[in-house]
């Protein structure tokens, strides 16, 4: 059985347009113009258990919708979610007990206070018995490596610090699915990293299913096999990592090094598009069917060719590039 | 779950929640300390109006000194208990602003006691002391005795105004969802609740009528304070019951349909 089981989702939000202007203002007063948008399609989709999924699209692309709808936060216009077999609208106890939602935007904690009181009354709303709340917060402290930090009031406390006890707050309750929206936000590169080795520690040892958004692609691309790509409250893709690159990515990266001398620019075009190229280095786009020949090409012509480096396209080059693509039609 | 499960958890819920507050209080010990004294001063001076005006007058309204300041203890007493236990409900809209109560919605624990015991205000517990000295003092002092039916009357009715009030914190909380700029609607019933510092005949009928019927601070503060002083006739007891039953289970209704509608803020 799937942990989460999305089917036609549908969520539309209702918003007033207010006029600007102070005769705007007192026209609002009296009428007010409604307008409707839908965060989110008509999306379906299944996570089986233990699977961490990165959600992928540009604001307003409908993820957080999602994630809160998952989260009962908000009661879906149309469709159908389940979550363990419970429909998170209904609230009901023992769902909220098996699930746990971090957004990095947002904060848990008492801020004038120590992390541990916050954490503590947590252990009160999900009624930890003791003897598991500490064996909990040993382990995740242990994971976190966050010594004594619990104990200092969080708002002196840096972001990342932060960020980490959120996750203690989050996870004392062992939940079986946790749904992260944006949980590296605004952290420096070394914080992001630990907050990602945590999630992907967390997933493997406790086979916790993860639902992930994130606007740093390292975060989807280090952490997730499988990625969801939203677009305008609409599934746009959903499969492998590396399905996503063959299928919207149908060129490879050649870089090639050159150990002397300069070849001229022009001379590389007829190999593929290229995209940089400095004083000891080359780098092009060449269509996937080629790449063998073109390396091969390369390395038999009189260029000083002292090395050659082929890969794929960046992830986040290929996210990009399939938003501006559709930006353009739109 | 048990009901006497849920209970006991959510009195260890709010046991922590008070915890938390009394921790942030001890933070700023000094913003306290003012806080308290402005509070006993506005008290003690409004104490002092009373006795003022009773050395020029014998009665008002027909009411002696003791039952006029009956009437104000007894709306100080409503009013700071309300403060003291439901003051969570002035955070309320910061925190759907900000979509913390996001965060509540998605907890096992029932989002709307969460919210009013949020911040439970150790100083207006404090402060509640000295008010129910006063009011057994002033009891005492009542010109004419005091039955065990009066005192039972009287905790009647300072349980269903306690009941209404209640409600009118739902209701608050509720508008503030549904209409996300408002947070005045609090600031309207503790605004109103001023008319109950004084016994209700001093004012006209007709506005006897709006506070009992409409913004129903007479049902809330007047009616305890009758029913100790014997004033309070059958039908207008079982009026006050009803009016304070119907009107809290048709606040819990609206704030079940405005959490449907919730929208939370964006991210």
């Amino acid at each position: 059985m799937p942990a989460i089981e999305v089917v036609d989702l549908v969520k539309v939000y209702e918003t007033y347009r207010k006029r600007p202007g102070l005769l705007g203002s007192l026209r609002g007063l009296f009428h007010r113009e409604r307008i409707y948008t839908a965060a989110v399609n008509g999306i379906s989709f299944s996570i089986d258990e233990g699977e961490l999924v990165g959600f992928l699209g540009p604001n307003g692309a409908g993820k957080t919708t999602t994630l809160k709808v998952l989260s009962g936060i908000l009661y879906p216009t149309g469709g159908d979610a389940k979550v363990l077999g419970h429909v998170p609208a209904r609230r009901q106890k023992e769902y909220q007990k098996q699930f746990a939602l971090v957004m990095g935007q947002k904060n848990q904690l008492w801020w004038d206070l120590p992390a541990r009181e916050s954490i503590l009354l947590n252990k009160e709303i999900y009624e930890i018995p003791d003897g598991e709340f500490d064996r909990i917060l040993g382990e995740l402290s242990d994971l976190l490596e966050i010594g004594d930090i619990l104990d200092f009031p969080v708002r002196k406390l840096s972001l990342g610090q932060r960020m980490k006890c959120e996750l203690v707050a989050a996870l004392i309750h062992n939940p079986k699915v946790l749904l992260l929206d944006e949980p590296t936000i605004g952290l420096d590169v070394v914080a992001q990293k630990n907050i990602r080795d945590f999630i992907r520690r967390y997933n493997r040892e406790k086979k916790t299913t993860v639902l992930l958004t994130s606007h740093y692609m390292e975060d989807i691309s280090q952490l997730c096999e499988r990625v969801i790509i939203l677009d305008a409250g609409r599934i746009i893709f959903d499969g492998r990592l590396d399905e996503l690159i063959r299928t919207y990515a149908p060129q490879k990266v050649l870089t090639v090094t050159f150990a002397e001398g300069m070849p001229a620019e022009s001379r590389f075009e007829r190999y593929g598009e290229l995209i940089e190229f400095g004083p000891y280095k080359a780098v092009m786009r060449v269509p996937r069917e080629r790449i063998k020949q073109v390396a091969a090409q390369l390395l038999a012509s009189d260029f000083p060719v002292d090395d050659i480096l082929i890969s794929e396209v960046a992830v986040d080059e290929v996210v990009r590039e399939i938003f501006q693509t559709r930006a353009g039609k739109g | 779950m048990s009901d006497f499960r849920v209970l006991k958890k959510h009195f260890r819920v709010w046991r922590r929640l008070s915890f938390l507050a009394i921790g942030s209080y001890l933070s700023s010990r000094i913003d306290s300390a003012t806080f308290l004294l402005g509070k006993l001063i506005r008290f003690g001076f409004f104490l002092l109006l009373i006795v003022s005006i009773f050395r020029f007058t014998k009665t008002m309204a027909g009411y002696t000194q003791y039952e006029v300041i009956l009437f104000y203890l007894t709306f100080n007493l409503i009013d700071v208990f309300a403060q003291a236990f439901f003051r969570g409900i002035y955070l309320f809209k910061n925190d759907v602003l900000r979509g913390n109560f996001d965060y509540v919605l998605s907890k096992p624990v029932n989002a709307l006691f969460y919210s009013m015991s949020r911040l439970t205000d150790i100083l207006d517990i404090v402060f509640l002391v000295p008010i129910v000295l006063l009011i057994a003092y002033t009891t005492w002092r009542l010109p004419a005795p005091v039955t065990a039916a009066n005192v039972f009357l009287y905790l009647l009715f300072l349980c269903t105004g306690m009941l209404i009030v209640l409600g009118i914190h739902i209701l608050s909380a509720s508008v503030t969802i549904w209409v996300i700029e408002s947070e005045n609607f609090i600031w309207l019933y503790r605004e109103t609740m001023t008319v109950g510092r004084f016994p209700p005949e001093i004012f006209s009928a007709p506005v006897r009528f709006v506070f009992t019927f409409f913004l129903p601070i007479i049902l809330i503060v007047a009616f305890p304070a009758k029913g100790l002083l014997g004033l309070l006739s059958g039908p207008w007891i079982l009026f006050a019951l009803a009016y304070a039953v119907a009107f809290f289970f048709l606040c819990l209704a609206l704030w079940r349909v405005s959490l449907k509608k919730y929208s939370s803020a964006s991210s």
